[in-house]
């Protein structure tokens, strides 16, 4: 009796077995397939994308001229994702003419409807590609979508969103600071102001509401952005922000003091340091008198060494021999 | 000019190549830092031009082994992506002579080559 059980684990066993390796087998083949079709359409696609990044291909009225073969072969779903794959790999390393060409076929081939249905997707990956696909081909049309997705719950969406309004519009892409609930990380901000770095900060993009902002991320991402660019104009309102009831906002007013200094910073600071509570905003105070203090800060320096505590008393003693 | 191109992105090694052929010059290419290295070894490059990530050899690599064994002056063009700012430090100091920031144009990357050729024809 028990023999024939044996028998029968070995057959239903075996029959398991058998199901996994064909299935693994099938699913590599499928793979295979995949990649090999793929690589078959982008080596086809490769000679007219050629033509069209060295302006080879003229325009007919308003439309690059499609050839029949590739006509007939982005007939297929597939060909097109490989199509829109190519030219956004592609798009990230070509400006000018160039660049504008890859844009133009994008949209000329509706290539936006694949990166649009993506976005609807589930899967935050998958959301993610089609947000960063629509930002690099700088397709202004579906700027309204991507403005629905700044504030969205996942964190990873939500970044790709932001960063592709900036890419598409500029300071005018950063509209999404007004509805933003989540808060900015800091390693996002940085990005932020990488991509505006060469455009200079003034009034009109709104900087004046984003410092009275409720989110305090975003309060921070303009003091980051006043400092980096060195805005003097709005000392003020920096100022200001030294009153802000957020740890991270008095911090950044700061550090933002000390990269827009003016003659009364240093006074600002002296006064803000005996009503700050925070220790850490207190030595980053101490910290900022060794770049912007004078000799006449040393007596106050002096006085900090005095205090009982050791990283108070360090930090002024560090500021006094950078003064002295 | 012989020109060595080292970019692993197959449409852009291409559109470059052909970008430079048109302009005169004589084009050979890699898609990987490796075969970049051997194709010096094996050919009288005038210059080089290489992408910094790059498959099994990265870009610097690649400058560092050109001027370290050229036995003459082989002007070097990085490329870089935005954001590689340390890495652009890093190739000057390693001896490139020009560095071009991804995304250009193909018609930049033909004038910043004709001033090497210039140089190189001086």
């Amino acid at each position: 009796m028990r023999l024939e059980y044996l028998h029968l684990a070995i057959i239903v066993f075996s029959f398991i077995a058998l199901i996994l390796v064909v299935s693994m087998l099938l699913i590599m083949l499928r793979k295979r397939a995949i990649t090999r079709a793929r690589k078959s359409i982008a080596n086809q696609l490769e000679p007219w994308i050629m033509d069209i990044i060295l302006e080879n291909a003229p325009l007919d009225s308003e439309n690059f001229p499609v050839p029949a073969n590739i006509s007939l072969l982005l007939e297929r779903k597939l060909a097109r994702k490989v199509l829109l794959r190519e030219l956004v790999k592609v798009k990230r390393s070509l400006s000018g003419v160039s660049g504008e060409n890859l844009e133009k076929l994008f949209s000329q081939l509706e290539l936006q409807e694949i990166s649009l249905h993506r976005t609807t997707s589930k899967r935050w990956h998958v959301k993610s590609k089609g947000i960063q696909e629509l930002g690099t081909m700088n397709h202004q049309a579906s700027y309204e979508r991507i403005l629905e997705l700044t504030n969205n719950e996942d964190l990873m969406v939500r970044m790709e969103a932001q960063t592709a309004m900036v890419r598409l519009r500029g300071y005018k892409g950063l509209e999404f600071f007004n509805t933003l609930t989540y808060p900015l990380s800091e390693w996002h901000q940085v990005n932020i102001l990488h991509l505006l770095a060469h455009q200079p900060v003034s009034e009109q993009v709104g900087i004046l509401d984003w410092l009275n902002s409720t989110n305090p991320s975003v309060v921070q991402f303009a003091l980051k952005l006043i400092a980096e660019q060195h805005a003097g104009e709005f000392y003020q309102q920096v100022l200001a922000c030294l009153d802000s009831p957020y740890e991270i906002v008095r911090k950044e007013a700061i550090l933002c003091l000390g990269q827009v200094p003016s003659m009364t910073t240093i006074a600002e600071l002296t006064a803000h340091f005996n009503k700050e509570d925070n220790k850490n905003l207190r030595l980053c105070i101490i910290k900022e008198f060794a770049g912007n203090g004078s000799e006449e800060d040393i007596a106050f320096l002096k006085t900090l060494q005095q205090v009982e505590d050791v990283d108070i008393k360090l930090a002024a003693s560090k500021s006094l021999l950078q003064l002295q | 000019m012989k020109i060595l191109i080292a970019e692993d992105e197959p449409i852009m090694l291409k559109t470059m190549e052909l970008k430079l052929k048109r302009d005169g010059h004589e084009v050979i290419t890699a898609n990987n830092g490796r075969d970049a290295i051997q194709l010096f070894t094996d050919n009288h490059v005038d210059l080089v031009i290489t992408d910094i990530m790059m498959p099994y050899t990265s870009g610097l690599e690649i400058l560092g082994f050109v001027k370290k064994n050229a036995g003459r002056k082989i002007p070097v063009i990085v490329l870089s992506a935005m954001g590689q700012e340390n890495v652009v430090v890093e190739a000057f100091s390693l001896g490139a002579d020009d560095y071009i920031t991804k995304p250009f144009s193909p018609n930049e990357l033909s004038l910043r080559v004709m001033r090497f050729a210039a140089m190189v024809a001086a």
